[in-house]
């Protein structure tokens, strides 16, 4: 039976997600737990940005059931324990990465904490010396930091990156796998969405393949062992 | 989700009481009423100008409702409800805006007038077809369901201020009223033919109503079997 | 994080985005002006009549402000999704819609303090009523277009032919409260004329809208 589903950062049990007639996604059964890094994998639309959104709380699974820390509905508590790095940078063009962040951190309720948690996550991501230009003026490479930044701000423990290397050069790529392997150490649970799957070589734990919105293969972290809940029959 | 291919056999039933009752309102309106003193035939045009307006509002009625539904329980049919009343509402909206003018150019010699019963039909008749609009516009999202619900219950909300408005806009500036649908004193053959013409357009609208939800229903099945369709076939080819 | 913060927070960025381009502020205020220019070349008004057209010349204009207000304001949110951010935020979606009212309403209210001067110049007219309560019709006025405007700016943003759609969808229903300030409006230009009932007829509209509209804001948004 499957044991200690609640210790799990995320689960999908059997979470189907069609837009009318189109199939996102289809029977969609996985889990991931704290300290693991499990490689989202498939061709584009695949699905992965999908069930990245659904695992987000900002699509509604059509059928199947998520749960993020035990919880299946997206209070303000589980928001501030999930941090989304989107395919759109999230970030307001005319302000300056510094202003971006405070304005999340103010609706991330971090109160007093926000200007050092803001400070510690733009020296981690490495965007100091351009923290005060607009995002307008930043390169691609450097808007990727800061909206890595913007989604580490409170803290989260379910790291959701979609595409975290798209366009990025190669001392990039290094730099944020060794991030990604720094969160894991400090019990992140980390899903990362890519479709180059040779860059998580070496750091995934595990990796879920999706094809044309099915799991085409599931292997789980090591840890994980049966606590992969079985799919769902979809009733008649 | 029960599969029913054709109408029903009640609502056949119902268009052949519809019938009688609309050959029965045009006999009331054309015949058993009496002429009116002044304004001579034309005048019978009000029996249906006003059924017209008193039946388009009965189905903004029932969107508002459907609306409010589909916000609390999110199920499907009251969207279809929703959406059906609104579109037959819209036609007998239509109909009612097009008898004015007919009745009132030959009478008061003006084609219409900003007259707070006149105003506020054109208002409602202009917040549905925005409804409808936006319902066409987003079609291709089921989300927008949701918003379009939305719109409905501040549309509905919008028409008595509406009315009240003009109402009070017009005791500032008092301009032709063009009459109809005045109680006081009026002929009961006149009031019977008016009411008779209302509960046929009422079946008529219920007749129309019930088509176009059963089309609306039918194609979200159609929908939903297509998607099912297309995983066995996902499924089959793994 | 307390509702009202929020909302704040919410102006105070969209305000400090603003006031670094200055875009929108410029290209809605010379769009109402040319409308103002446009307008004055049909009459000049002279009678009483004529200068209660005026008051319906100057609300067009001020309508065609707000409509670029709102769109501009959720082109912001639209162009990296920042929508989905802040839904992913622990923030209160009506104290962010709350926050969005308030901002379009402070960004509309500038541009309308900037044209009416104008306006009273390209017509040749002044305010012979009370200007005190008609500032007040102004805010009423404003609100009552920003609330629903927000409201169905949020509601269209991802729809297409959205431009057309805003306007289709907020004059008809904004029709009470249009009324309601170009009658003010023209009580104080001519100087006669119930003020006060409009007033309460703003007052009327602008609650029922806002708390129909917070009450809504929530339902609608939660879960897609």
């Amino acid at each position: 039976m499957i044991e200690a589903l609640d210790s799990k950062a995320l689960v999908f049990e059997g979470v189907c997600k069609t837009f009318g007639e189109t199939v996102a996604l289809w029977q969609v059964s996985f889990a991931l737990g704290p300290g693991e890094l499990v490689a989202l994998t498939g061709s584009n639309g695949a699905g992965k940005s999908t069930l990245l959104r659904v695992a987000a709380f900002l699509l509604k699974p059509t059928s199947g059931r998520v749960l993020v820390f035990g919880q299946s509905r997206p209070t303000p508590d589980v928001k501030r324990r999930i941090g989304l790095l989107g395919h759109a940078s999230f970030l307001y063009e005319d302000l300056s990465a510094e202003e971006n962040l405070k304005f999340y951190a103010a609706l991330y309720a971090l109160g007093r904490e926000a200007d050092e948690r803001i400070a510690c996550v733009l020296r981690e991501v490495g965007a100091e010396d351009f923290r005060h230009r607009p995002v307008r003026t930043l390169s691609h490479g450097m808007r990727k930091r800061v909206s890595l930044a913007r989604a580490m701000l409170s803290d989260p423990e379910l790291l959701l990156l979609d595409e975290p290397f798209s366009g990025l050069d190669v001392a990039s790529i290094e730099r944020t796998r060794a991030l990604m392997v720094e969160w894991r150490r400090r019990g992140k649970a980390l899903l990362v969405a890519t479709h180059q799957a040779e860059l998580l070589d070496g750091i995934a734990d595990g990796e879920l393949v999706l094809d044309r919105g099915r799991v085409r293969s599931w292997r789980a972290p090591a840890s994980c062992g049966s606590a992969v809940p079985p799919p769902v029959r979809e009733r008649a | 989700m029960r599969s029913e291919r054709a109408l029903p056999r009640w609502w056949f039933g119902l268009v052949g009481i519809t019938a009688v009752a609309l050959i029965l309102g045009v006999l009331h309106a054309l015949w058993f009423a009496p002429t009116e003193r002044t304004m001579g035939t034309v005048q019978r045009i009000f029996y249906y100008h006003v059924s017209s307006a008193w039946t388009a509002f009965v189905a903004f009625f029932i969107n508002f409702l459907a609306c409010a539904a589909y916000l609390k329980a999110r199920h499907p049919k009251w969207d279809a409800v929703a959406v059906s009343a609104a579109e037959v509402g819209v036609v007998f909206g239509t109909v009612n805006l097009i008898t004015g003018p007919i009745w009132a150019k030959p009478v008061w010699g003006i084609w219409w007038t900003w007259d707070a019963r006149l105003t506020s039909t054109l208002v409602m008749w202009l917040l549905y077809v925005s409804y409808l609009l936006l319902r066409q516009f987003a079609a291709e999202q089921p989300s927008q369901r949701v918003w379009a619900a939305a719109f409905g219950i501040f549309a509905f909300v919008d028409v008595p201020i509406v009315y009240l408005s003009i109402r009070l806009w017009r005791t500032q500036h008092p301009g032709p009223v063009i009459a109809g649908g005045e109680q006081s004193g009026i002929d009961p053959r006149m009031f019977l033919a008016l009411h008779v013409c209302f509960l046929a357009f009422l079946l008529l609208f219920v007749v129309l109503f019930y088509w176009r939800y059963r089309l609306e229903r039918q194609r979200a099945e159609l929908a939903e079997l297509r998607a099912r369709l297309h995983r066995l076939h996902l499924e089959r080819s793994a | 994080m307390s509702y009202w913060t929020t909302a704040m927070r919410i102006v105070a960025k969209d305000l400090l985005s603003e006031a670094r381009t200055r875009e929108m502020t410029n290209a809605v205020l010379f769009f109402a002006l040319l409308v103002l220019v446009l307008f004055s070349f049909s009459f000049q008004p002279a009678s009483d009549e004529e200068r209660r057209l005026a008051s319906g010349v100057l609300w067009i204009a001020f309508l065609f402000a707000g409509v670029g207000v709102l769109d501009r304001s959720f082109w912001r949110e639209r162009v990296n999704e920042c929508l989905d951010a802040l839904r992913l935020t622990p923030a209160s979606a009506s104290a962010l819609f709350v926050g969005k009212c308030v901002a379009n309403a402070l960004f509309l209210l500038l541009a309308e303090v900037i044209l009416v001067p104008l306006f009273l110049v390209f017509f040749d007219l002044s305010f012979r009523g009370d200007v005190r309560a008609w500032l007040l019709v102004l805010v009423l006025g404003t609100w009552a277009l920003v609330v629903n405007g927000t409201f169905f700016a949020a509601m269209t943003t991802n729809v297409r032919s959205r431009e057309l759609l805003l306007p289709l969808l907020l004059l008809p229903v904004s029709v009470p409260a249009l009324v309601a300030v170009v009658e003010a409006t023209a009580a104080a230009l001519l100087g006669e004329g119930a003020m006060r009932v409009w007033i309460q007829v703003l007052i009327a509209f602008d609650v029922i809208y806002t708390t129909l509209a917070l009450l809504l804001f929530e339902t609608v948004v939660e879960g897609t």
